[in-house]
């Protein structure tokens, strides 16, 4: 109630002072709010019996810290109070920020919610003392001591020492997960099947190419980036998964662009465990003062850009996000929305002259240079949070990110699928977006590749995948919730339902584009004609000609060396490109050509 | 007598082998495979394939990033950074032998430590300075100030990149070789000093010129080749800066990055064993360029 009201006010403030927090310019503020400072007293003294009646029923201790929050806002708001022209320049205190009254009062209505209990053990005891509740200072210190000398011995990060018939597996996790991993293999896989597995950590993917040299690489990798495998597969080392006869069996649970840079010449070289989305995140408090719908396409965005910019406030796009490398996961999006495509379907050059390609790049850098979108933001979260940003686009890590670590702004804000073009006018608006996540691979000179599949086969397989982010859940806490890849999986996980059903919508326009010999150049140069464009001021159109010769050149050099057509090279074979067009014909068992 | 003097010489070696077989393995043999790579196709996943000088007339004749970018930036850093971050880290060690031990100690600290732990003050200092948000402390102080109405790009647009580079390079500069030329001023005998100001000397001037360099001249040539090897070796800063791999544009991009990229990005370690070869003819230049101008006669030898 006091929030929604401090939040009211705050944008008030922020119309009538155009968002100019100098504190040298004077504001009759008073003139267009009267009955400010009497609002925020009482908004005070009503804060204050709160935490006097919270007080009384804690006969303890006086004061505990989750509430004393309570009187530290109380007292900032009067001392807004007795100055109210300036709070303009007191934002921070009142309603932005991590110390203002809003946020304090948030952070003590999210305590009071969730008192955790935990117990370590129960006594029954009748006339004898109980042992103390914590342990004496030496005695911490020596299982602190134990439990260093314990770590050399701890398997996980032990690769060695396993015996012949045992699957070695390296997963690309931390420890949290690889214990859930571990035990759920050895509770289901290993009893089913009594073929013992030893996963252990990968804390680096260089170990694959190092231990592929010395040829003691493990039989499967789970959870390695998606964007890895390629380079490994295109030199040999991977087993094409393909070869299996119940590939599809698999393959049909998820949507098939999440194979793409899986994907290398008629091989599909691992299975996609888990997948990223991007939401448009909106504050609907602010949407609502505004008078503004939520967007769905980029049209609706360009047109409301002009109301929020007039309240000193933007539009995110990860395009200005704090890296300056545009990669394909911000740029790519763009580009399919428009129609266009990065590479041919056949042989191997780049398509950045179509005209649907010019279209988008022009569109993401008239985003910056004619809309004014923000050019970097360190972190949208604290801009979507303190509301100057009240819209963006992001992963779906904010979702989490908001609810755990904004609880004062609980209802205020919602996710849905991102905007998109409707290009042939069918009314459906195209939302691609990258799906970027983790996939299961086996090595080819692995001697137990049928036991390898069994296994990637169980760990994607809907139930386990449904089991393991329901054991994540409890285990490690929502906060640690992945994406599951497969989609039966995700339809029936333990994610929120509202977040779910957005999330199930939006994966349905996964789409990545390919990896192929070289392909970096065409991510790199693209991420630099967006900068020459967008800082250099550059016209679109020759900062792409500037580009499309180094595309060549990097593509074709990399085709001569394995050997494809290139210019220089003919007759060399022909590489053919997975794209959304075609991606089946390696999926899809009853793809007709 | 001549068995004895021969019995002599071979203990002398047996004294040297720990330090020959360490120099062997971690020294000449890692040259030596790299020398060797360099004349290879190498996917670092199959046997290498011997194709002759191909690397290298590629590396001058077709890789414009690397003739382009790699080359002159590397050099123009080197040449900035090395002779700046010597002359500054000579004129702290001076400043500091003026002060009082406890002072220096503190102060000593505080200069050598951003050599240390430039990579973490990296991301929680000068990116958040640098940041292109509104917040991001620099373009929040020039926008309060009333200076710029919107935030300046700094770690975006390809002509800054270098610019900061070399400012964060020059603060973080002043590393082993200000320890010695610190602890070489404090060696020089005092006597000197007094016996040049008998003899007429008149200021501070020419006490630095005359005697604090010509007594430290061992610890400035150490200096010397620690800034140029440490200079030409420097890698991975723009990208640390700017968060970006490869940085925008390729700027502040240096021949480590390019080999870096060319070893574990393309897979391409003989091409990269190329560059590094090259890296090291270029390094060799610049050691014996300091040898010949702060070494003395017997330093000269080496070459």
């Amino acid at each position: 109630m006091i929030m929604d009201n401090i939040s009211s006010i705050s944008l008030m403030v922020k119309t009538i002072t155009g968002g100019n927090n100098s504190d040298t310019v004077d504001w009759d503020i008073l003139k267009y709010i009267p009955d400010l400072v009497e609002r925020l007293n009482s908004y005070a003294d009503r804060l204050e019996e709160i935490y006097d009646e919270i007080d009384e029923m804690d006969t303890g201790v006086s004061g505990a810290g989750e509430t004393s929050t309570l009187n530290v806002a109380a007292k900032q708001l009067r001392r807004i109070a007795k100055n109210p022209n300036k709070i303009g320049s007191k934002l921070q205190e009142f309603s932005e920020g991590s110390g203002s009254a809003y946020q304090l009062i948030g952070n003590a209505i999210s305590y009071m919610m969730q008192q955790p209990l935990s117990i370590d053990c129960i006594y029954v005891y009748q006339d004898q003392d109980l042992p103390k509740a914590t342990g004496s200072f030496f005695r911490k210190l020596w299982d602190g001591i134990k439990g260093f000398f314990y770590s050399f011995f701890d398997t996980r990060y032990n690769d060695n020492d396993v015996d012949e018939d045992t699957l070695e597996v390296w997963v690309g996790q931390s420890t949290l997960y690889l214990d859930i991993i571990q035990s759920m293999i050895d509770q289901d896989f290993t009893k089913d099947t009594g073929i013992k597995v030893k996963a252990s950590i990968m804390n680096n993917v260089q170990k694959i190419v190092l231990s592929n040299a010395t040829d003691d690489n493990p039989d499967a990798v789970l959870a390695i980036d998606n964007w890895n495998p390629y380079a490994y597969a295109l030199r040999g080392i991977l087993a094409d998964l393909t070869e299996f006869d119940d590939f599809e069996e698999v393959s049909e649970n998820y949507y098939a662009n999440n194979f793409t840079p899986l994907i290398f010449e008629d091989g599909v070289y691992g299975i996609p465990e888990t997948q990223s989305v991007f939401l448009l995140y909106y504050r609907k408090d602010i949407l609502d003062y505004l008078d503004l719908d939520v967007p769905d396409t980029w049209e609706d965005i360009i047109n409301m850009l002009p109301i929020l910019q007039s309240h000193q406030m933007n539009f995110y796009h990860p395009l200005g996000g704090e890296s300056s490398f545009k990669g394909y996961g911000f740029t790519s999006p763009i580009i399919y929305q428009f129609g266009g495509e990065i590479y041919s379907e056949f042989g191997i050059e780049s398509t950045l002259r179509d005209e649907n390609t010019i279209k988008a790049i022009k569109f993401m850098t008239d985003l910056f240079t004619i809309y004014n979108l923000p050019l970097q933001v360190s972190s949208f979260f604290e801009h979507f949070r303190s509301g100057d940003m009240p819209l963006g686009i992001s992963t779906i890590d904010l979702y989490l990110q908001m609810k755990y670590a904004a609880p004062e702004l609980s209802g205020q804000w919602d996710a849905v699928v991102i905007p998109g073009n409707d290009l042939d006018d069918d009314g459906i608006v195209e939302r691609w977006s990258p799906s970027y996540g983790k996939a299961s691979i086996i090595f080819e000179n692995s001697d137990q590749k049928e036991d390898a599949w069994k296994l990637i086969k169980w760990w994607n397989s809907t139930e386990v995948q449904i089991e393991y982010m329901q054991n994540i859940k409890t285990g490690l806490g929502e906060k640690y919730l992945m994406l599951s890849a497969n989609m039966d999986a995700l339809k029936q996980s333990v994610w929120d339902e509202s977040i779910k059903s957005v999330v199930m919508e939006q994966a349905k326009w996964a789409r990545i584009p390919a990896v192929t010999p070289g392909s970096y150049v065409v991510e790199r140069e693209l991420s630099n004609i967006w900068n020459k464009v967008v800082i250099d001021k550059e016209n679109v159109l020759i900062a792409i000609n500037e580009s499309v010769p180094k595309i060549v050149r990097e593509l074709s050099r990399k085709a001569d060396e394995f050997g494809y057509v290139s210019v220089n090279n003919p007759d060399g074979r022909p590489y053919y490109v997975p794209m959304n067009e075609n991606i089946d014909r390696w999926i899809r068992e009853d793809y007709d050509e | 007598m001549n068995k004895s003097k021969r019995k002599k010489v071979n203990d002398a070696y047996l004294f040297a082998l720990p330090y020959f077989l360490v120099f062997f393995t971690f020294v000449i043999a890692l040259i030596v495979i790299s020398v060797v790579l360099s004349f290879t196709y190498y996917d670092t996943i199959n046997f290498p394939d011997f194709v002759g000088l191909r690397n290298y007339v590629n590396l001058f004749t077709q890789d414009t990033d690397f003739m382009q970018y790699a080359l002159p930036t590397t050099i123009k850093y080197a040449l900035i950074i090395g002779p700046g971050g010597y002359i500054i880290s000579f004129l702290m060690a001076w400043l500091l032998a003026q002060v009082s031990y406890k002072l220096r100690t503190v102060l000593a600290i505080i200069l050598y430590s951003p050599s240390l732990t430039s990579g973490v003050l990296m991301a929680v200092i000068w990116k958040v300075t640098f940041s292109g948000d509104t917040r991001g402390y620099l373009n929040y102080f020039l926008l309060q100030m009333g200076f710029i109405n919107e935030p300046v790009q700094w770690l975006q647009d390809s002509n800054m990149i270098f610019g900061i580079m070399i400012f964060v390079g020059l603060w973080s500069s002043m590393s082993v070789g200000f320890l010695a030329m610190l602890s070489g001023i404090l060696n020089i005998d005092k006597d000197l000093y007094e016996a040049a100001y008998v003899d007429g000397m008149k200021s501070r001037w020419q006490e630095i010129f005359y005697i604090t360099i010509p007594s430290i001249k061992p610890q400035m040539l150490f200096g010397a080749v620690m800034a140029v090897v440490g200079t030409f070796n420097a890698a991975g800063m723009a990208s640390a800066l700017t968060g970006a791999y490869p940085p925008p544009q390729l700027a502040g991009w240096l021949i480590v990055d390019h080999m870096n990229d060319f070893g574990f990005s393309r897979y391409e370690m003989g091409y990269a064993s190329a560059m590094s070869v090259v890296l090291l003819m270029i390094v060799m230049i610049f050691y014996y360029v300091s040898v010949s101008l702060f070494g003395e006669k017997k330093d000269k030898r080496i070459r």
